[in-house]
């Protein structure tokens, strides 16, 4: 990892910052790496540690910097734990931290499939419903046709309501499974970097 | 060192080498370091935020072609620095007062 590396990777973790912050810290890293010299990169980035550790402490100071200096507002606190999150998960990943994740991940997964199998259910289930509904109607048509018809009709509407709804709800789970795809992979990916350059 | 440094005692590090002169950023890690075993990723938060209390200044002057961030210690850090010493004093007293009771007893 050469100096630019090095500074691209700080910018990205602690860009949630305001990018006076940003700038800031990016510009006192840049001059350190230059009075440093250009030999000694290597012997700095070795001393600074990983990328994300530094930015974990920037974004610790920042946080609670943030708590004693001004009024506490609920925004305030509440921003001040999204730092806080975002320093302890860009900080070299602990193993109780990890398995934290990990129940995360598994509890959303969980949840969502359970929402999801829950409305498959019922749309596969409206049809179905409809269908022997028609059955039993047109099985009693020679008996009372009011009743026949009355069961057809509802088996109609079931079986058309089923199909209406196919299509979001198909929309719908593919939006859901990509999102937690998506969470997954930033989740995975912070945790490889880290495997990678940990302190 | 087998002691943990607090923030306010690095904070006052950082005011003590300031109070004596102004620096930059690597040299002034340099100096820190020579006394106290931190991390060279330690520093920049404390001058951050020294420098958000008002208690640092900063000023730039070019260096061989590029340029180089001054830190520069105001009359509220030189105040701060001082009763940071009356603190330290304090402390040192009542942690010695525990520490060294053990040998000096009767």
């Amino acid at each position: 990892m050469n100096k630019e590396e090095y500074l691209k990777k700080l910018r990205s973790k602690i860009k949630k910052l305001p990018n006076e912050e940003v700038n800031e810290a990016i510009d006192y890293y840049h001059q350190y790496f230059d009075e440093a010299g250009e030999e000694n990169t290597q012997a700095v980035i070795a001393s600074l540690g990983s990328p994300a550790f530094v930015a974990s402490q920037i974004l610790a100071d920042y946080a609670t910097k943030d708590l004693d200096t001004h009024k506490n507002t609920t925004k305030k606190n509440f921003s001040a734990i999204w730092f806080i999150i975002l320093a302890t998960i860009a900080s070299p990943i602990a193993l109780p931290l990890a398995l934290f994740l990990i129940c995360l991940a598994v509890t959303l997964i969980l949840v969502c499939g359970v929402i999801i199998l829950t409305f498959f259910i019922f749309i596969i289930g409206l049809p179905i419903c409809g269908l022997f509904s028609i059955i039993s109607g047109a099985a009693v048509i020679m008996q009372d046709w009011h009743t026949s018809v009355f069961f057809i009709g509802i088996g109609i509407i079931a079986v058309g309501v089923g199909l209406l709804l196919y299509s979001p709800f198909v929309q719908f789970s593919k939006k859901v499974s990509s999102t937690i795809v998506k969470l997954l992979k930033k989740l995975l990916d912070a945790f490889s970097i880290k495997r990678k350059e940990g302190v | 060192m087998s002691f943990q440094l607090g923030s306010s005692l690095l904070d006052a590090c950082v005011l003590a080498v300031l109070a004596k002169d102004d620096a930059y950023g690597y040299s002034l890690t340099q100096q820190v370091r020579e006394i106290i075993d931190i991390s060279e990723s330690t520093l920049y938060p404390v001058l951050r935020r020294l420098q958000k209390k008002d208690y640092l200044t900063t000023y730039d002057q070019p260096f061989q072609g590029r340029n180089r961030r001054y830190y520069r210690i105001t009359a509220s850090g030189i105040e701060k620095y001082q009763e940071l010493i009356q603190e330290w004093l304090e402390h040192k007293r009542k942690i010695e007062s525990v520490l060294l009771g053990g040998i000096k007893g009767e």
